[in-house]
């Protein structure tokens, strides 16, 4: 049984077991958990040992939702499966913040740092900065010039209509002027950063990715 | 020698005079096995000057202790004789994968010497200890297809065999030896015609010795498919951005991936997502179809096989009833260039014939099936290349009697039809004409039909040319891999360097960053100076040298033990928490784990140098050169000349500099030994390895430095 001793609240071992399952099972799918979605593990029944629970949960409490000692009992017991979770020895779980301040949670194991950084701007819809942020990290980390399709695989998901449209907004938007196009000779288009490649380089890292790896297996 | 690994004994069949004998291994241990046993044999049983075709030139089939002892990636078939291909006809290897190599050993040979010269087509057939020579009037003049179907029959379907096609027969020097219907070994096809051999069977029922225990094996095994095997090539990060992965790159061949699909299997599989770690899923990783054939491969592939004892499964094996129309089979199976070599042979570019985007997977699939079965080789892809020229040049008009040149189909040429292909490798099977010249290699070709200096050298622009060497044979990750590393390796074979323990580290998909560290934790390197980025190079240096020189002394050291230098060594790791650093010291605990022998890795690699020396000294012995610098390892000028509007080491580049390479084959020389002028090796380093025989044979010749 785990506890904090500050709430005096227990989250019992299977909760958390289960708790633990549904984060490494949806990161592993590349997504992230939103924390208060956890709720629904901390629900009586579920939530109460055999031992600590009613025989039948009294019918005031289970109507009263909205009393503030309810809230209190829930943001306890949310407090206590934290706690729990970051003792665990089972699972290292992860916090990201959206823009609307919401916490998102991922596991460790399942899921890098990021590509969850990556998910959590798709579900802040931070497209420009999201497609910028990328393009700058290719061009300096491996080198590579970016292929434009890569915004249309998982986990961006861009239709292709959506992304000529951010393009063509990224293309007047003086944030983004580091940012520039290249072409390889099959007509595939890429993306690269001014800050970190050389038209020339970008262009001949493209044109290897494109046409010249394929030539040479 | 242990009786652990290696079974003891090589089989030698003489087909002049039809007998059959053994050979003790224990002579060969200090070669290891494979291409080490092939190297010495030949330096101790070929006279210097033999041709390819002479009956005195051998084919020796090896394996090493390694092979048959469920060792990941390790059933390879080396093969070492006297090479049509190269004007010296000097000694090469051809390696090829499935299951020969495992039976071989399982009935209870660690090499087959081939000598000699049957008077009348035949086929060996080995069933363990009983090995006879068998008429092959029966399937000579057919195809590999047929020649295996027939044999299996006789053979037994458990049987490996290893067979030549129609240009085999005909000594074609673009020709195959291949097990398996698709595993293919380039080069010595002709060779195995030239002796009247069509084939060989083998069926073993024994197995091999091992020292370590079965939870010792099974804890070594599991430790390198958990922590240090990635997808073909070892590339080690996937195609596609994944939750598990930190990194991913597109020319990754880890195409696993949600929503891809074996979609011919009946019912179609799904590969998933195989995240690093989950070693029951490693045989899903590659999905060598569409990386190899393009997307529409997908709802073709019925799944994807590979080479015994291997985890990756790099031959993608296809349904498609579209093939039917060209008069074959609508099954094929192959992989890398065995599809891309027949696709460039369509130079006027492929055009759709069944369904939108077909042009990208007929020609590869047709031309695979075309090749396999005729048993041609393309070297490396360059049998397009010399086509190419020939006839963008207008030199097949003026070669090519006219009654010749008009029957050949263009138009089906020149509409992107991939049924030029049937023509094309008949001809060149069948020795059709003077059209089929282009069978006979790079070398040859281009010397019969008298090419310009801009085959070799490249347009004045530098582009044009994808030849390494005016002996004939084509880059094969050269320059455009790790700059002088690549280049520098590309020169010391007598073919197209099949060296990929340098590419499959650039080809990782890992950054720079992390690939410098990676190469600077191998011993033998210790630099991250090793490395450039790409095409973004710097000057030669001694780690560089170092690392030309450790890619070929592992390449050496896999065709011995004997594993699959297309994915071993393991020098990156996908895991993160191992900073992508793999443990190129597994090649040792799997040595010492199966034969029960105490090597280092060092000790290893010391054992494959002695190889790769005698290798050189072979190659200078045959060639008469007093200086390999300039007869052997000169490299064509479109490397230094492309990109004429910049200078070499600027980004965006990977051109070389002359006086830049000439230094960093200096210090290469330098590196193994070797006279620093020359490039041959000296009397010290010679003695170092206990090559003092061959050291008083090149003496006796005047070649030694």
């Amino acid at each position: 049984m785990s506890e904090t001793t500050e709430t005096n609240v227990l989250i019992s071992d299977e909760i958390l077991e289960d708790v633990i399952d549904h984060i490494r099972q949806t990161s592993k799918d590349g997504q992230l958990v939103e924390k208060s979605s956890l709720t629904v593990f901390l629900e009586e029944p579920k939530m109460a040992t055999e031992e600590e629970a009613p025989e039948e949960a009294p019918e005031a409490e289970t109507s009263a939702e909205d009393e503030p000692e309810d809230q209190e009992h829930r943001e306890a017991l949310m407090t206590a499966l934290m706690a729990a979770l970051e003792a665990s020895d089972a699972i290292e779980v992860k916090t990201l913040t959206d823009d609307a301040g919401a916490e998102f949670l991922y596991s460790a194991a399942e899921m890098t740092d990021q590509y969850a950084s990556i998910v959590m701007s798709v579900n802040n819809k931070n497209y420009l900065k999201l497609i910028a942020d990328t393009v700058r990290y290719e061009s300096q980390k491996y080198p590579r010039a970016t292929h434009i399709s890569l915004f249309t695989k998982k986990p961006y998901n861009l239709t292709e209509g959506q992304l000529l449209g951010l393009l063509s907004s990224m293309s007047t938007d003086s944030t983004y002027a580091d940012l520039k196009y290249t072409e390889a000779s099959n007509g595939e288009k890429f993306l690269f950063s001014e800050r970190h490649l050389t038209a020339r380089h970008a262009k001949s890292l493209a044109e290897w990715e494109a046409v010249l790896s394929e030539e040479n297996p | 020698m242990s009786n652990y690994g290696w079974t003891g004994k090589i089989l030698r069949v003489n087909l002049s005079n039809e007998s059959v004998s053994i050979d003790d291994t224990s002579k060969y241990k200090e070669y290891i096995g494979g291409m080490g046993i092939g190297y010495k044999i030949m330096a101790d049983e070929v006279p210097v000057g033999t041709k390819a075709y002479d009956p005195e030139n051998k084919l020796v089939f090896a394996a090493g202790p390694l092979t048959g002892a469920g060792i990941p990636m390790s059933s390879r078939t080396n093969i070492t004789g006297l090479s049509p291909t190269n004007p010296s006809n000097l000694v090469a290897d051809s390696h090829m994968g499935g299951n020969f190599a495992a039976m071989m050993k399982f009935a209870g040979y660690d090499a087959i010497i081939v000598e000699g010269k049957a008077s009348s087509p035949v086929w060996l057939n080995i069933q363990d200890d009983e090995v006879t020579l068998e008429s092959a009037n029966n399937v000579w003049g057919t195809g590999i297809y047929n020649t295996t179907a027939v044999i299996n029959s006789i053979a037994g379907k458990e049987a490996s065999v290893a067979a030549i096609g129609q240009a085999g027969e005909n000594m074609v020097n673009l020709s195959v030896i291949m097990n398996g219907t698709s595993h293919s070994a380039g080069g010595h096809g002709g060779v195995m015609g030239s002796k009247n051999l069509k084939a060989i069977a083998i069926k073993g029922t024994g197995s091999v010795e091992m020292a370590g225990t079965g939870k010792e094996w099974e804890e070594l095994n599991k430790y390198m498919l958990e922590e240090l095997v990635g997808a073909n090539n070892n590339h080690v990060v996937p195609s596609t951005p994944q939750p598990w992965a930190e990194y991913h790159n597109e020319r990754s061949r880890w195409t696993a991936r949600e929503d891809l699909y074996w979609g011919a299997a009946e019912p179609p599989i799904e590969t998933g997502i195989c995240a690093a770690g989950d070693i029951n899923r490693i045989g899903y990783r590659t999905d060598k179809a569409i990386f190899d054939l393009g997307p529409l491969a997908e709802k073709y592939t019925v799944r994807m096989g590979g080479c015994q004892s291997c985890p990756i499964r790099c031959h993608s094996q296809i349904k498609m009833p579209q093939l039917k129309e060209y008069g074959v089979s609508e099954y094929a199976e192959n992989t890398c260039v065995g599809y891309s070599g027949p696709n460039g042979v369509m130079i006027k570019g492929s055009k759709d014939q069944f369904e939108e985007g077909d042009a990208r997977i007929l020609p590869r699939v047709l031309g695979s099936q075309l090749t396999d079965d005729y048993g041609v080789w393309c070297n490396y892809g360059m049998i397009g290349d010399d086509f190419k020229y020939a006839y963008n040049n207008g030199i097949l008009k003026e070669v090519l009697p006219a009654d010749e040149y008009n029957s050949i189909p263009w138009d089906l040429l020149e509409a992107g039809d991939p049924a030029f292909l049937v023509d094309f490798y008949r001809r060149i099977a069948l020795k059709e004409g003077e059209f089929s010249k282009l069978g006979m290699g790079t070398y040859w070709v281009a010397k019969e039909w008298n090419y310009g200096d801009d085959f070799w050298d490249g347009a004045e622009d530098g582009t044009g040319s994808k030849i390494w060497s005016r002996l004939g044979f084509p880059r094969h990750h050269s320059s455009e891999t790790a700059g002088q590393v690549g280049a520098t390796l590309n020169c010391m074979f007598n073919r197209d360097a099949q060296c990929h323990t340098h590419v499959n580290l650039t080809g990782s998909g890992l950054p720079i960053e992390v690939q410098k560290k990676v190469i600077a934790d191998v011993y033998a390197i210790g630099s991250e100076d090793a490395l450039d980025a790409p095409n973004d190079y710097t000057p030669a240096n001694e780690a560089k040298a170092k690392f030309a020189k450790w890619s070929i002394i592992r390449n050496v050291l896999h065709d011995s033990l004997t594993l699959c230098n297309w994915m071993w060594p393991m020098t990156a790791s996908p895991l993160k928490e191992r900073n992508y650093i793999g443990d190129t010291a597994i090649e040792a605990k799997f040595m010492n784990l199966v034969t029960g022998e105490d090597y280092t890795e060092e000790e290893l690699d010391f054992a494959a140098e002695r190889i790769f020396q005698l290798h050189r000294a072979l190659t200078t012995m045959q060639m008469g050169s007093k200086n390999m610098r300039e007869d052997h390892d000169d490299i064509c000028g479109w490397v230094f000349d492309k990109d004429p509007d910049v200078e070499a080491f600027t980004a965006g580049t990977n051109k070389l500099d002359r006086d830049d390479m000439k230094l960093a084959m200096t210090m290469f020389y330098k590196e193994m030994g070797w006279d620093e002028e020359t490039g041959i090796p000296t009397q010290a380093t010679l003695d170092k390895f206990g090559l003092n025989d061959i050291a008083d044979k090149m003496s006796s010749m005047g070649l030694l430095a």
